[in-house]
């Protein structure tokens, strides 16, 4: 064999078996990157990628609204409701930071249709451990980023899981970026029902959550993301809400065994959050925008567990998470159409203080009910 | 821009390929060899463009100041030795500038209770390997070693891209005049298929086996918060393994490279982990900074001695190994690295020289595999306490757990204080783990090394094949990115 005979056979040899794979990727497009259909429409390997698929879908649907949060959001809040604007979308992210939500909005404005938005505040966003999960988040936002995946070996694993998985395996989400609540039941029977799943409590990682709002891997203050965020609205016209997100009372109970912090610097932490909205809408010589609160004591969050793998809460997962159901509450509140007029307080620098007292006698008064213990 | 990316593979390569040879064609060798520096400088820049007009004036000042060395007639000594002293502090002091700086600073603060401020300055990319080939081509105009030769053949030298970022450290002797060699100039086919060959291996070495072992030591080193007797020695290996297959890797994609321009790079290893001794070891480890260091640190330094002895030779190494050590990164783990290597290898020159007893083959192998594998932790470690928590795992034997499955079988082993449940769990390993660190000493210790597979190669369809599933599974791993360890040296 000569030398150019190899060189000429080694670059077809290699070119060819590459398109190969390419191609297949391409028409199954397990991510949905390319938005080709031909294969098995559910993309359930989309979980993935989902930071970045929420990235494309963007960038496609160029969203009127958009809904911004952590996976309480993702879980709970439908973005067909009718207070958002269309086309909207659910573009929260499972264990997403005050950063990554940042950025994401920023994203959204890029593609110059925004008008509303809704960020559904957690404290974990302020003190997660990763300021940002995925090291390359910042590379989603660039279109070319789409080919990356092109050739991978684990694209070729997630085609094949594709053509032949069953969708009950995987977590799916509606074309509106909200994750299906199908696939949460699941996994709760598996582990047991409600009552089994909140007596693990939340997850491990909560443990080394950090206080003094900074992301304990960077040192970067998450403060500055939220207020930029809040800065960019005014400066755009954005009609913004800020969402304390329901939980089950039992998480607050809980917190103080969780969280370097204890319940009072949560109170704190909310409290931050309304000055500073106030803050920065006195800059800008406008009104401040609306913080409703909706983590507080309230039969709806004070829903009892029930014991039995079988039975299913109305409106809740387990104490973090919370179902389409008071999801669409909170929505309908928002929108001024809820009869529940109790249910969730538009916060101001007026009544925020009276607001923690009352919620701080709430959690005595509940903390030492034995059906939430 | 990495060697292991998609805009490297199937932009970057080909375009500067054709475009160089096009042009050499056309016979307009002068703009192929521009093109050259263009493109290797674009290459540079794809990282940050910020540095380059630092590599750029570092290349001027040193064509100047090489130039009006070598000119200088042997009458006008003391003016040459002073422009080399100019060239050499500067380097020095632009290298220890971005390098060193806030070591320096963070040191002067402990000692002395001060809080100056530090720089946090970027380290420029490759800076430390341009300024050794630099100082290195001024020596050599100093001691009229160098012929006179244009400025874009030394810019060519300097930024070839192939090895700009992380070696070999070339010697202008043995490329400036690649550059100017007009059967250089043609496409060669058989110098296209060594190079793709070589570069597929190579690209195999780092995506694949490099970057599989460095889950495990960046977990082990990094992460975990102790280790037991088992977790720590694979966190080491892992290392050892994981540094050599980054390193050789990137030799290789850069020789392999390079011989698609028709240009031939030094070799950098030669299977160094089948050494029996550290001298031995270090004749075969990167060896064109062992061959730098040699001629111009450990050489000079002996030269200033009036009279030369075995021990002064001996002092001389030992420097010359702390050097090396502290040239890796401002760190005194570094420098802890250095200084066991330069003990080391002067013990190993004292048992040689006074004691002549010559240890079988495989118990120098042994002692010499162990001594560097103890030291890379050090090399890796970013902080002391990191380091002690692998030693201290790799040394505590009363913490050694086996996998649970093996409990009915082994439990008498109970009794001897060995337990059995998560054995690999800090590390996130698993019985694959095991079979690769396996892989990793058959591949170390059995098979040719690619300098020798380059040496024996003739075209067929096994090593056609053998380099293009190479690299095709290498090209399916580029959606997991990583840099090459030595970007950071």
């Amino acid at each position: 064999m000569s030398y150019k005979k190899w060189s000429i056979f080694f670059l077809l040899f290699v070119i060819s078996l590459l398109v190969f794979i390419g191609v297949v990727n391409y028409i199954v497009d397990p991510y949905d990157d390319y938005n080709n259909h031909f294969v098995n429409t559910k993309k359930i390997m989309g979980v993935k990628k989902i930071r970045f698929i929420k990235a494309l879908k963007i960038y496609r649907i160029k969203p009127k609204s958009i809904i911004l949060g952590n996976s309480r959001a993702e879980i709970g809040l439908n973005p067909e409701h009718g207070y958002l604007t269309k086309p909207s979308y659910n573009m929260a992210v499972s264990g997403g930071s005050m950063y990554e939500n940042r950025i994401n909005f920023e994203w959204a404005l890029k593609q110059g249709e925004l008008q509303q938005v809704i960020l559904v505040v957690d404290y974990d966003m302020f003190t997660i451990t990763k300021q940002k999960p995925v090291p390359e988040f910042e590379k989603y936002f660039h279109y070319s980023y789409i080919y990356r995946y092109i050739f991978s070996f684990d694209t070729l694993i997630d085609s094949f899981k594709t053509i032949i998985s069953s969708t009950d395996d995987f977590p799916t989400w509606s074309e509106y970026g909200q994750l299906d609540g199908g696939y949460m039941q699941r996994q709760l029977t598996k582990m047991g029902g409600h009552h089994a799943v909140m007596r693990y409590g939340p997850p491990a990682l909560y443990k080394k959550a950090s206080i003094g709002y900074v992301y304990p891997d960077t040192g970067n203050n998450s403060f500055s993301d939220f207020r930029k965020l809040v800065r960019l609205c005014y400066e755009n016209d954005i009609k913004l809400d800020i969402v304390f997100s329901p939980s089950h009372i039992r998480q607050w109970k809980i917190m103080v065994d969780y969280h370097h912090v204890n319940y009072d610097h949560w109170l704190q932490w909310k409290k931050d959050i309304v000055l500073t909205v106030n803050r920065i809408s006195n800059h800008y010589h406008k009104p401040p925008y609306r913080v409703f609160d909706f983590s507080v004591y309230h039969p709806f969050t004070a829903e009892k567990v029930p014991t039995s793998p079988a039975k299913k809460m109305k409106y809740h997962w387990e104490n973090i998470h919370y179902k389409n159901a008071l999801g669409l509450i909170v929505l309908d509140r928002l929108n001024g159409t809820s009869p529940y007029k109790d249910f969730g307080l538009q916060l101001t620098i007026s009544n925020i203080d009276k607001h923690l007292r009352e919620q701080s006698t709430e959690r005595s008064i509940y903390i030492d009910i034995p059906a939430y213990n | 821009m990495l060697f292991n990316s998609y805009e490297f593979i199937f932009i970057f390569l080909p375009f500067t390929f054709f475009i160089y040879f096009y042009l050499n064609k056309k016979r307009l060798t002068e703009a192929a060899k521009g093109f050259l520096v263009a493109a290797s400088l674009f290459f540079y820049s794809w990282w940050d463009i910020l540095y380059l007009p630092l590599i750029l004036s570092s290349i001027l000042f040193n064509y100047i100041l090489g130039e009006s060395i070598s000119k200088k007639s042997e009458q006008q000594r003391i003016n040459k030795k002073l422009l080399l002293t100019i060239g050499i502090v500067s380097n020095v002091t632009l290298l220890g500038y971005y390098k060193y700086s806030d070591f320096f600073i963070a040191n002067i603060n402990l000692v002395t209770g001060s809080e100056i401020p530090l720089l946090h300055l970027a380290l420029p990319l490759a800076i430390s390997f341009f300024t050794f080939q630099q100082i290195a081509y001024l020596v050599d105009s100093y001691r009229g070693q160098c012929k006179e030769y244009d400025f874009i053949n030394y810019a060519t030298f300097v930024t070839f891209f192939p090895q700009l970022i992380a070696g070999p450290i070339v010697h202008h002797k043995e490329m400036m005049p690649q550059f100017s060699q007009a059967h250089n100039m043609i496409i060669k086919y058989r110098n296209i298929s060594m190079g793709l060959f070589i570069f597929s291996i190579g690209l195999f070495k780092k995506v694949v086996i490099a970057d599989t072992f460095a889950v495990w030591s960046t977990v082990g080193f990094d992460k975990a918060e102790s280790l037991n007797f088992i977790e720590a020695w694979i966190t080491s290996l892992s290392f050892t393994f994981q540094i050599y297959f980054d390193f050789s890797a990137y030799t290789d994609m850069a020789i392999g490279a390079a011989l698609l321009f028709n240009i031939k790079l030094p070799i950098n290893f030669n299977s160094p982990y089948q050494a029996t001794s550290l001298i031995e070891s270090w004749k075969r480890w990167h060896m064109t900074l062992t061959r730098f260091v040699h001629a111009y640190i450990f050489t000079p330094i002996i030269h200033s001695f009036e009279k030369y002895t075995f021990y002064k030779g001996m002092i001389a190494l030992f420097i010359s190994m702390v050097i090396i050590g502290f040239w890796h990164g401002a760190s005194w783990m570094f420098v802890i690295f250095g200084i066991l290597h330069g003990i080391g290898i002067v013990t190993n020159h004292i048992w040689k020289k006074k004691i002549g007893i010559k240890l079988p083959k495989i118990l120098g192998w042994f002692l010499t595999f162990n001594f560097i594998n103890f030291s890379v932790v050090f090399f890796r470690a970013k902080e002391w306490d990191d380091a002690i928590k692998v030693l201290r795992g790799m040394f505590d034997i009363s913490h050694i757990v086996l996998p649970a499955s093996l409990e009915n079988h082994l439990s008498c082993l109970t009794h001897y204080n060995i337990a059995f449940g998560s054995w690999l769990s800090s590390i996130h390993g698993n019985i694959w783990t095991i079979f690769w660190l396996i892989g990793g000493f058959i591949l170390i210790l059995v098979f040719k090394n690619t300098n020798e597979k380059l040496d024996n190669f003739t075209p067929s369809y096994n090593n056609m094949f053998l380099a293009g599933i190479c690299l095709i599974i290498s090209i399916m791993y580029f959606d997991k990115v990583s840099e090459f360890i030595y970007f950071n040296f």
